[in-house]
């Protein structure tokens, strides 16, 4: 018991460390390229809402919404990058409110892409699995066909497997 | 004869008889014509019958057509044809014949027919008158050379007797014969006055084998009755000649009103001495013929006569033989005479004979041991009877028997139908050995019927086919025909012509839905053991499937060993049967490729390619494996079908996610066209 409480304290020491690390390493990347982080910070704030409102275990909404946001937002970055990547142009360049619309446009495309999409493929699903359903239905038929009543186990067998009724009868 | 005529249906038997009258000559192994219109019933032996036949040659013949509650002696019947000696009628032919007056199979035996006329045609057969001189210079020493030649073939005759003596075609009687003796159990046609008198006293099926003394008693019964002018037993019973040749001696009663020749009332006394001991032999005959004295014997047998007489059920007894023998008329009776000890007193004071009052004491703790109480006056009277008359049948509730005549017996009642409690009691009681241990015999006869009744005793305790009352009889008669319902029709010997009669029977209307009973088992348990042993747990097995592949192995192995030709009608009828056995495969396409493989087989007439359809274990395990397997992917596809259905009705987001990854992919991938063509449009403008 002991030894468990060690290791797990270990790992619980382990994981905030590395977790530190990372916001430090981060904090450090976004300091050292301030005006991509603030570029990306405003731009992509509609992936950020994503993750907050997604309740899904696989999450699948950031990353469906996250793509499409970060396209919108590349050519302003690339922008960005061509202009120096200053802080002042980063400035300018999320300012303009045209740059903002269509950076969030491309946001509103990943929420449409995640509606159509999942609501094409459930139903087509749902779809398939009526379709496997009456598959296996005739699949038992034919196990019936080709074995007897019996092969549904719903009968009472002897130990070579036919039904013990029938061989009273004969 | 009455009791015959009691136990076996004459009239039947005369009515199947005459109703061939009119009918053709039956052929006999092809070559024989039996004409069943040309009775000759002076050759009958009781309810066994003889007609007029033709060898292949036009020689004449007699046919004596048995019949199967009657056995025959098939055991003698290799013995008898050896024999060499023209006084006796030559065996011909024997075997089954189809008796087509009354449509059955019958075992017949066909003689050679220069028997001539019965010596006593004329005359009444008890007293004949005939001159000593000429009856001892032809028909006795005719009899007398028969007798030898058939001694040393081990045959002994027990049909001697006036009305199966004759002339041989010549009155004067030069070339007297006696008639056949193997058509019918030793000493059923022979009259109680030709008898010894324990054989007397027997059904005449009960009477067990002839011994030679049997013979030589019958020798000079016949010589008496030949000689004689006076009928000393006229109107008699056959229990009032038994009575009375206790009470005079045979000889006494026989020769009383008569003079006879010195030297022939030597030869008489000799020969109907009552004491099987000191009758004469035949080699006492030879002596005798030479003319020198017969040397005097011990004798073993003395009728007991006691000073006062007792009284048993208003009627008084001086000899405790005769006594023995009428207990058996009122059983209850006895459990008084008995208790209240009469009996003793009359053995202790007026016999005073010690042997008799051992064997009295021992029968009362005989009938004591009885499991059931419920015929314990039957058995007491069975047990004092043994007492009484050592030697003499056993009386037990209307049996009159020996134990070796049981099986003759047996077989007869059961053709009768009638009831055969009295002889599983008989069985099942220690009253054969009882009486065995005090009829004076000796060493093995003694031991082997002991050992037979025990044996039967044992097929007693099991009540599945092939042991009870029928393995008995043929255990204890194993000449007698199956005697199976099944097979009234036909006269079945082996495994061979039991396959016969059912090729036979497959071609009726009327044909039974099973092939074996109870009969018919233990029919071949005794005649052909190893060719149903190995079967008979399937064939006993409570599971229809299990006696359908018994009875199909069965018959297959039949077939194969006695190498029959194809039988089509039972392989039809067989297969007709064999539903149940294709339904033992699970998988119906199998059942449908054997069925169809079955109708192929089903008139070709043999049974080893039809065993070859049900008789592989690879096919079976294969079938069996495969099921599982099918088993189990039943089980499977179920759980999905129900998990499945389960979502679709109850799951909302049920696809949701899929759909939620397929929009991530799809989102991803535009994002990474976007990108590019961006990238490549800026980088290509400059």
């Amino acid at each position: 018991m002991a030894k468990a409480k060690t290791k797990k304290k270990s790992s619980a020491q382990g994981g905030s460390f590395k977790g530190r690390i990372l916001v430090v390493s981060m904090l450090l990347t976004s300091i050292v390229a301030l005006p991509t982080t603030v570029l990306l910070f405003i731009g992509m704030l509609p992936t950020m809402a994503a993750r907050l409102g997604d309740n899904s275990k696989q999450k699948t909404r950031v990353l469906t919404v996250g793509f499409m946001n970060f396209a919108a937002c590349f050519p302003f970055w690339y922008k960005l990058m061509q202009g120096g990547h200053k802080f002042d142009v980063a400035l300018d360049l999320v300012m303009d409110p045209i740059h903002i619309i269509i950076m969030y446009s491309g946001a509103l495309i990943g929420w449409a892409i995640e509606w159509g999409l999942s609501g094409i493929v459930s139903s087509m699903m749902v779809q398939k699995g009526y379709k496997r359903l009456e598959t296996i239905k005739e699949l038992q038929s034919e196990l019936i066909a080709k074995w007897g009543p019996e092969v549904t186990g719903d009968l009472p067998l002897d130990r070579f497997g036919f039904p013990i009724e029938n061989e009273k009868e004969s | 004869m009455t009791d015959v005529k009691e136990t076996v249906d004459v009239e039947e038997v005369e009515a199947k008889a005459s109703s061939g009258k009119n009918s053709a000559a039956v052929m006999f192994k092809g070559e024989i014509s039996i004409f069943p219109s040309k009775r000759l019933d002076y050759l009958d032996r009781g309810i066994v019958r003889a007609y007029a036949a033709l060898t292949k040659g036009n020689d004449p013949a007699f046919a004596v057509v048995c019949e199967k509650a009657i056995v025959p002696q098939l055991d003698m019947v290799t013995r008898y044809a050896g024999v060499s000696s023209v006084v006796i009628p030559k065996l011909i032919a024997s075997g089954v014949v189809e008796w087509t007056p009354d449509h059955t199979e019958k075992y017949a035996f066909v003689f050679e027919n220069i028997l001539g006329n019965p010596i006593w045609k004329n005359g009444n057969p008890n007293a004949l008158g005939m001159k000593p001189d000429i009856v001892l210079a032809t028909v006795f020493r005719n009899i007398v050379t028969a007798l030898e030649a058939m001694s040393d073939k081990g045959v002994n005759h027990g049909g001697i007797r006036v009305t199966n003596i004759f002339d041989g075609g010549k009155t004067t009687m030069e070339n007297a014969m006696i008639g056949e003796c193997i058509s019918t159990p030793p000493g059923y046609a022979q009259p109680a006055l030709y008898e010894s008198l324990q054989r007397a006293a027997a059904h005449p099926l009960g009477k067990g084998p002839v011994e030679a003394a049997d013979d030589m008693y019958a020798l000079g019964v016949a010589l008496t009755l030949m000689i004689r002018h006076h009928d000393t037993t006229e109107g008699m019973s056959d229990e009032e000649i038994v009575t009375q040749k206790i009470e005079q001696g045979t000889f006494n009663l026989l020769t009383a009103k008569d003079r006879f020749p010195g030297p022939v009332l030597e030869l008489l006394r000799g020969l109907l001495n009552d004491d099987p001991a000191m009758r004469w032999t035949l080699e006492d005959l030879s002596i005798w013929f030479e003319g020198r004295r017969v040397s005097a014997k011990q004798g073993v047998i003395a009728l007991l006569k006691a000073s006062r007489p007792v009284d048993f059920s208003k009627k008084k007894y001086l000899r405790p033989i005769i006594l023995g023998l009428n207990f058996h008329k009122d059983p209850a009776s006895v459990i008084e005479f008995v208790e209240k000890g009469e009996l003793f007193l009359w053995l202790n004071r007026s016999l005073q004979n010690k042997e008799t009052e051992g064997r009295y004491e021992l029968a009362i703790e005989e009938a004591k041991k009885a499991d059931k109480q419920s015929f314990l006056a039957e058995r007491l009277a069975a047990c004092m009877g043994v007492a009484m008359a050592p030697g003499y049948p056993l009386f037990y509730r209307g049996l009159k028997i020996v134990p070796a005549g049981l099986g003759a017996l047996l077989v007869e009642a059961i053709h009768s139908h009638r009831d055969l409690t009295p002889f599983v009691d008989f069985i099942q009681s220690g009253l054969a050995t009882f009486w065995i241990t005090h009829a004076g015999i000796l060493g093995r006869t003694s031991e082997d019927m002991i050992t037979r009744i025990e044996n039967c005793r044992m097929f007693m305790k099991q009540n599945m086919p092939g042991y009870g009352i029928e393995r008995c009889i043929y255990y204890l008669s194993p000449s007698s025909a199956c005697l199976s319902e099944k097979l009234a029709a036909y006269h079945v010997r082996s495994a061979e012509d039991y396959l016969h009669a059912l090729e036979k029977i497959s071609k009726t209307r009327n044909r039974p839905d099973s092939f074996l009973d109870r009969h018919i088992i233990a029919f071949l348990l005794v005649s052909d053991k190893n060719i149903i042993e190995p079967y008979l747990p399937d064939i006993n097995a409570a599971e229809n499937f299990r006696q359908k592949m018994g009875v199909l192995k069965l018959f297959t192995a039949i077939q194969r060993r006695d190498k029959m030709a194809p039988m089509p009608g039972l392989t039809e009828w067989v297969v007709g049967q064999l539903g149940v056995l294709v339904d033992r495969h699970h998988d119906r396409e199998l059942r449908k490729k054997i069925k169809a493989q079955l109708e192929k087989f089903k008139d070709k007439g043999s049974f080893e390619p039809i065993l070859a359809l049900f008789d592989s274990f690879e096919v079976l395990q294969h079938d069996m494996r495969a099921f599982n397997a099918a088993l189990h992917q039943f089980q499977m596809l179920r759980k999905e079908y129900f998990a499945l259905e389960f979502e679709l009705e109850n799951n909302k987001q049920f696809g949701v996610g899929a759909g939620r990854q397929t929009a991530a992919l799809v989102s991803a991938g535009i994002a990474a066209l976007v990108v590019m063509v961006y990238l490549f449009f800026n980088l290509a403008m400059g």
